[in-house]
């Protein structure tokens, strides 16, 4: 599955200019791809376009050569998306169990491969029991990133676009938030990561599109992007040379 | 603040002396009038003392849930939230607001009582039969009995207070762990076993719903069932066959009644789904869902209804009294089941509600004039047909 922006704006009500402004790019949903740039860049903007929460834009949006607002129907499902927002809006009377049960369900997860599932990412990110025993309005900011990245994850889905991920996460559960990362990319999971953490980024991003001001810096292979910054050493100096000039 | 201006102020005054005086005469006088004075020969007699029976419990019921709903935190912060009204002072209302509310309904009961004696002595003396006397005590008693009841739970120590409680008082921790492990997993159960029989993606969207409803509200979703099967089977053993009506409007209204309480809860949850981008629905399905859900809530009823079969498939009046029980509980179910599914304007809803509301009213009305009955499930059949036909092609993301 390959997406397609072409001169691309977009413009929240009563906002004096374009959140993100005449952008273009590409990608393929089976890699693996960084999302970079400062606060208010267009990032989150971007992954709502992508996602379609966000309809009225101007410039064209393609899936596979086919005009997206020509699809009807519901991302997430009809082209097995996975998605974890910035702020994730949670189920508060359920627990987090039966929110992934339900989702999982709704997925057609079978019940080993839940199991399975669940156990996985129980291991690399440090979920407790308070995902049974707790509703959602008890979860910390922490134990809501990592229900929400179980969510995002959760069952047969072709490429997973987490917005802020590493938020609220503690050290031990970002590592194996990287490891997660890894093994589902392995598996052929493509995964887009908006992230303010360039380390983050750079250990698990073969492909990095730099945002600025609500259009594309930079989009290409960290390999190239040493190339389009000369005269800098380091991956910090590429990128704060990209985000300052 | 003492209690009484407190519960005023949540609660709203307490109904006057003389209010209470005219509502009990018109009652008796209407019910009089239709029931038991002969002036309507196809219309079967159906003693108002019989009918207080039933009425009692079920305005019982509401203020079950009003008190319950005050004594639990609402799950969106509301004006109570917003004064900082503490869990104690709550649980002071509500015991408060039962006993007031309860007198309140002795005393409506002893004056339709009284009127209708002397009703039945002025006007229908062959009606006038010392059952009635026992039936008022038997009223009498239902109405004690569950203000009792009601007042031991909120004054006892099976509430606990909410985690938002707890948090205004600044205490953070999970209460009791025993018990939340023990709800939490009954919960979970009870949820999956009961929707086990349905398939992807209707299954998991009425498990959805029904675990909204009991995490919210669990006293309530088990109390008013039970409770209404307990009264329609006492009205069963104690009336049998020859007033199979009264046991066919318990077995109406109680549902109708559940299922119109929730619906406030439901539209709230189905604001929540649209706003959890997980949850991939379309439409057509969160109709059915909510269909199903509304089924089971009303499957307790229905049972009771089949099991008791006391005046059996008798042609013509068994086959319509059937026809007509089945279909009134089928229209309650669609329209809940579109009810609880509209959220997109204010329309929509208003519309989904007087179908709610009026349809079932008139199947009530199928019920008590068994003659006419057919036409009521015939025209509900037909409605019920075009109501689900357009949620059924909505094929559209929630």
């Amino acid at each position: 599955m390959r997406f397609r922006l072409e001169n691309v704006s977009f413009r929240y009500p009563k906002s004096p200019k374009n959140a993100i402004n005449n952008l273009s790019v590409s990608f393929d949903s089976s890699s693996t791809i960084g999302l970079v740039g400062e606060n208010g860049s267009g990032k989150s903007t971007l992954i709502k376009v992508l996602l379609r929460q966000l309809i009225s834009i101007e410039g064209d949006y393609y899936i596979d050569d086919k005009k997206v607002v020509d699809i009807h129907g519901n991302m997430l499902s009809d082209f097995r998306l996975g998605y974890l927002p910035e702020e994730i809006f949670l189920d508060d009377d359920l627990t987090g169990r039966e929110i992934i049960e339900i989702v999982g369900d709704l997925r057609g997860v079978a019940s080993e491969a839940f199991k399975r599932e669940l156990d996985f990412f129980s291991e690399h990110l440090r979920i407790g029991p308070w995902l049974r025993e707790k509703k959602c309005s008890e979860y910390s900011q922490g134990m809501r990133k990592k229900l929400g990245l179980l969510i995002a994850f959760l069952g047969d889905r072709g490429f997973v676009i987490l917005d802020e991920p590493t938020n609220f996460l503690d050290v031990l559960s970002v590592l194996g938030l990287k490891e997660i990362i890894r093994q589902k990319i392995a598996g052929g999971v493509g995964v887009l990561v908006s992230s303010h953490s360039i380390d983050f980024v750079n250990s698990i991003a073969e492909h990095v599109v730099v945002i600025r001001e609500g259009a594309v810096q930079f989009s290409g292979t960290l390999a190239g992007l040493k190339n389009h910054s000369p005269g800098t050493s380091t991956v910090d100096e590429m990128y704060l040379k990209l985000l300052k000039d | 603040m003492n209690v009484a201006r407190l519960a005023a102020l949540i609660l709203g005054k307490p109904v006057k002396k003389d209010q209470l005086f005219q509502f009990a005469a018109i009652f008796t006088v209407i019910d009089f009038v239709v029931f038991e004075s002969g002036i309507f020969p196809k219309i079967p007699p159906i003693p108002v003392a019989w009918q207080l029976l039933v009425l009692a419990p079920a305005l019982l019921f509401v203020l079950v849930k009003q008190s319950l709903s005050l004594v639990r935190f609402p799950r969106e912060p509301n004006a109570l939230f917003s004064y900082g009204v503490s869990f104690e002072q709550r649980k002071a209302c509500v015991i408060f607001h039962v006993k007031q509310q309860s007198s309140n309904l002795m005393l409506f009961i002893s004056l339709c009582y009284g009127l209708l004696i002397i009703g039945e002595l002025c006007f229908a003396r062959s009606n006038f039969k010392a059952l009635s006397l026992v039936i008022f005590l038997c009223g009498y008693g239902e109405v004690k009995a569950l203000e009792w009841t009601l007042t031991t739970i909120v004054s006892g120590g099976l509430l606990h207070p909410t985690a938002k409680d707890r948090a205004l008082r600044g205490q953070w921790g999970l209460g009791n762990i025993q018990w939340r492990r023990l709800s939490i997993a009954a919960i979970e159960a009870v949820s999956r076993q009961s929707t086990r029989f349905l398939g992807n993606p209707v299954r998991a969207v009425s498990r959805r719903q029904l675990l909204y409803f009991m995490h919210g509200d669990l006293f309530a979703s088990i109390a008013v069932p039970l409770g209404g099967v307990a009264l329609s089977a006492l009205a069963c053993a104690m009336l049998g066959n020859s007033r199979y009506q009264v046991s066919d409007l318990i077995n109406v209204i109680f549902p109708f009644a559940l299922l119109a309480m929730n619906a406030e809860s439901a539209m709230a949850s189905a604001q929540k789904i649209m706003r959890c981008s997980y949850y991939t629905i379309t439409k057509r399905d969160f109709f059915i869902a909510n269909a199903v859900v509304a089924a089971l809530f009303c499957l307790p009823f229905t049972i009771m209804f089949l099991a008791t079969g006391n005046s059996g498939p008798v042609f013509p009046r068994g086959v319509f009294r059937t026809i007509n029980f089945l279909s009134t509980q089928s229209f309650l179910v669609a329209g809940a089941g579109q009810w609880y599914s509209s959220m997109a304007s204010s329309s929509e809803v208003r519309f989904a509600g007087v179908f709610f509301w009026g349809f079932p009213l008139i199947a009530l009305l199928g019920i008590m004039i068994p003659y006419y009955g057919a036409l009521f499930p015939c025209s509900m059949l037909a409605a019920l047909y075009f109501l689900a036909r357009g949620d059924l092609n909505r094929r559209e993301a929630l």
